[in-house]
């Protein structure tokens, strides 16, 4: 592995990183934020788009409002 | 086909061991939307394949809530909660040597008509007490069905699940839900009128009170053992951290110091072995060593609050908590954050007081909390001798002991301070129960720990791992130019910030070295030490292990700037996790922006202090 | 009718709770809920120490802790 190869890899890892910690920021801060300005200015398909890029509060896939008797 | 129950009942009557033995290890533990409080839901399948999912609900004493977790379990019993379908069969657990209180409960809930079965918990004790309850009568009384338990051993279970499988196939009758009213005090009189009426028909023998509860108590809530008591076992924990956890960590530094040679031996230079060796080897394993550490700590916090011991030290700790305008209640929750602040901070949603809970969580990060452990240890390993003081008690143990005893004296400090000046209110009330001592549950600790550790490792793998990798960047690149004077990484973008904030905070002692550490170290407080172990090992182009960083930061610092470190740990805010959590719970921005900005503060008035002391007693 | 205030009440002390301030409900009804209801008696089990205060009452079976002040609403006879 040649040190040009090595390079290469490693530049990609970190990017990777700073990507993903970007992407939670984005999808927690910055996305409902948006959601909720633009609900505000009436724009309500647009702040839909971004809710459903946010990251939802609980996390967890059980709780849903299942009618499951 | 899944049938949804909920559990429900008064805090301390087994609810969560009932919980266990019905789940396992199938538990998923979460948080109910907008608001911190748990949502612990777990399954159990029946022996002819019904899937019951069953949700544990905050212990409480009737449906009039009074602080956010009662609240929850109000609402989720009611169905006003928008997220939760309401559970079809309510399983309410009493603790069967308490009955006189438990069944004000099932009475309440019984009114609404939904679906309810009654466990009577704890059947053991009773029968060792000589409590005799006629369990077909209590069943014909009531009108629900009784199903007596011992939670812990799994006794009754099969008849639990047996019964709500019956009632899950029988036919959905006309279930007339009543409308919930706000019950006055007078309805609660009546209510447990109709509770004393009842047991005098059911119950055969009363039975002698607990005595054992009584006679431990003598010695945990006398004024001089039980304070003694008290101090011992918070002096034991912390020594018993220092050492009990170094043969485990030793292991886990060999294993560290393999891959790390591996990865040194097998891999030709260059930027991916940097990056494996001094990047995330260093970093991720500085953190992971602190593993048994952090999981003694735990141990301890789930034994004494398992065994009911928690409550007796609120209790004890009540006059003092007083004096700073706090709650003897808020004695757990700040106990709870030497673990971590942040379930700490959400434990403070039992203090009904805004103004206490406020000032509780404000100050709970100030509590010295796990993470800073390694940074402790580290430098305390590194700077104070290993000598013995009286003869048994390690100078070094002692510092630590110091220094989580000045996290509690700044907790009480801005406790006062806040409560007289931006919290001033009346005094907070107290009312709690001290529930019966019990064995702690081995099955419950080692669920708790084992949660515990894979949330440990998973901030390992993510948070710190992320960090770890940009901070390697940050330090290696740019490379140094040729005929450079300094060390290589004075002039990467690390270096550069470093050597940006050098100047504010160079009257503390800090160089721009630890400046630079200190940036990931503002994200996560374990980090630090791998930030440490970077920025030094980068420069020296070996790959150390974080043990073999001691000696490097023996010989390049002086005492002074190791104490005003160490200071400025107990009280500097690196936690942004401390930060969102604070934000969720106080559903603003404005409080978690303060934490920072009150903490940053006392941390530099109070290092600057230390280092200007330390340089004039002449530790420079 | 001896009637005294359960938060003046030293360690040992039983009595049968008599009568219940109710002008603020909100305290009042979490006093009931946790057993503290005319007809039940109390017992002083424990005091805390420096100053005895807060206080720990055995009633309808189990143990509850709270201070003289809030355990001064409740009226018992000796």
């Amino acid at each position: 592995m040649t040190p040009q190869i090595q390079e290469w890899i490693a530049f990609s890892i970190v990017g990777v990183v700073v990507f993903s910690i970007a992407l939670g920021f984005f999808r927690g801060t910055i996305a409902p934020a948006f959601a909720k300005a633009l609900l505000k200015s009436g724009k309500v398909r647009w702040a839909m788009r971004f809710k459903k890029l946010s990251r939802e509060e609980t996390g967890c896939d059980n709780c849903s409002k299942n009618t499951s008797i | 086909m899944t049938l949804r129950v909920a559990l429900a009942g008064n805090p301390n009557c087994g609810k969560t061991a009932l919980f266990n033995a019905l789940t396992g290890s199938r538990q998923k533990v979460a948080n109910y939307p907008g608001v911190t409080v748990e949502r612990k839901e777990g399954s159990v399948k029946t022996a002819s394949g019904l899937t019951i999912s069953v949700l544990d609900l905050p212990g409480t004493y009737s449906l009039d809530a009074h602080t956010p977790d009662e609240a929850i379990a109000r609402d989720v019993i009611l169905g006003k909660l928008s997220t939760e379908a309401p559970p079809r069969i309510l399983v309410v657990v009493a603790d069967v040597t308490n009955l006189e209180r438990n069944l004000g409960l099932l009475l309440e809930l019984k009114s609404l008509g939904k679906p309810v079965v009654l466990v009577l918990n704890m059947m053991d004790l009773a029968i060792r007490r000589g409590i005799d309850v006629d369990v077909q009568a209590l069943s014909k009384e009531l009108g629900v069905t009784v199903i007596p338990t011992v939670a812990v051993k799994r006794t009754g279970i099969p008849e639990l699940l047996q019964h709500l499988e019956k009632e899950f196939h029988a036919p959905a009758e006309e279930v007339i839900v009543r409308e919930w009213k706000k019950s006055s005090p007078d309805d609660v009189r009546a209510r447990f009128a109709e509770v004393d009426r009842i047991l005098k028909k059911c119950t055969r023998k009363v039975g002698q009170p607990e005595i054992w509860t009584d006679k431990i108590d003598h010695v945990v809530l006398h004024p001089v053992y039980g304070t003694t008591l008290l101090l011992g076992v918070l002096a034991l924990m912390f020594q018993a951290i220092f050492t009990w956890a170094k043969i485990p960590q030793e292991w886990i530094q060999e294993g560290l110091g393999w891959l790390g040679a591996a990865v040194g031996t097998h891999m030709p230079d260059g930027a991916l072995k940097s990056l494996l060796a001094d990047g995330i080897i260093s970093g991720v394993g500085a953190v992971l060593v602190f593993l048994p550490q952090i999981l003694l700590l735990f141990l301890f916090i789930l034994f004494l609050e398992d065994s009911g011991y928690m409550s007796r030290a609120a209790f004890l700790m009540d006059r003092l908590m007083g004096k700073v305008g706090l709650n003897g209640r808020a004695f757990i929750p700040l106990l709870s954050s030497y673990a971590c602040a942040i379930p700490g901070i959400m434990a403070t949603r039992t203090i009904e007081n805004k103004r206490d809970r406020m000032t509780t969580i404000l100050v709970a990060p100030l509590t010295t909390c796990s993470a800073r452990l390694p940074v402790y240890s580290l430098l305390i390993a590194a700077f104070i001798p290993n000598t013995s003081v009286l003869g048994f008690l390690k100078l070094q143990g002692l510092v630590m002991l110091g220094l989580y005893l000045g996290g509690i004296i700044a907790a009480l400090v801005m406790a006062v301070i806040f409560k007289k000046t931006l919290f001033k209110g009346a005094k907070p009330q107290l009312l709690m129960e001290l529930p019966t001592y019990k064995w702690p549950s081995l099955r419950g600790i080692t669920l708790g720990l084992l949660e515990r550790s894979k949330l440990f490792v998973r901030r390992a793998g993510t948070v710190i791992l992320s960090l770890s990798v940009i901070l390697w960047f940050l330090a290696s690149y740019p490379h140094a130019p040729e005929g450079a004077t300094e060390p290589a990484i004075r002039y990467s973008y690390a270096g550069k910030i470093g050597g940006a904030i050098e100047p504010f905070l160079k009257p503390l002692g800090f160089d721009w070295r630890i400046s630079v550490a200190l940036i990931p170290g503002f994200a996560a407080r374990e980090v630090m030490v791998g930030a440490l172990a970077t920025v030094y090992a980068v420069e020296a182009k070996e790959s150390e292990t974080a043990a073999a960083l001691g000696p490097i930061l023996a010989k390049n610092w002086s005492l002074a700037t190791a104490l005003s470190l160490l200071v400025w740990y107990i009280l500097a805010c690196q936690c942004l996790s401390t930060l969102a959590v604070t934000r969720r719970e106080t559903n603003s921005w404005r409080w978690p922006i303060f934490m920072l900005v009150y903490m940053t503060t006392l941390a530099y008035v109070a290092s600057f202090v230390t280092y200007r002391l330390a340089l004039w007693a002449g530790w420079g | 009718m001896n009637l005294r205030k359960l938060g003046e009440l030293k360690k040992g002390m039983r009595g049968l709770i008599k009568r219940i301030d109710d002008s603020s409900s909100e305290f009042s009804r979490r006093l009931l809920e946790m057993g503290l209801i005319e007809g039940s008696t109390v017992e002083i089990v424990h005091e805390a120490p420096f100053g005895g205060d807060p206080i720990a009452l055995r009633v309808r079976g189990s143990l509850v802790a709270l201070r003289r002040n809030e355990a001064n609403r409740i009226e018992v006879e000796v």
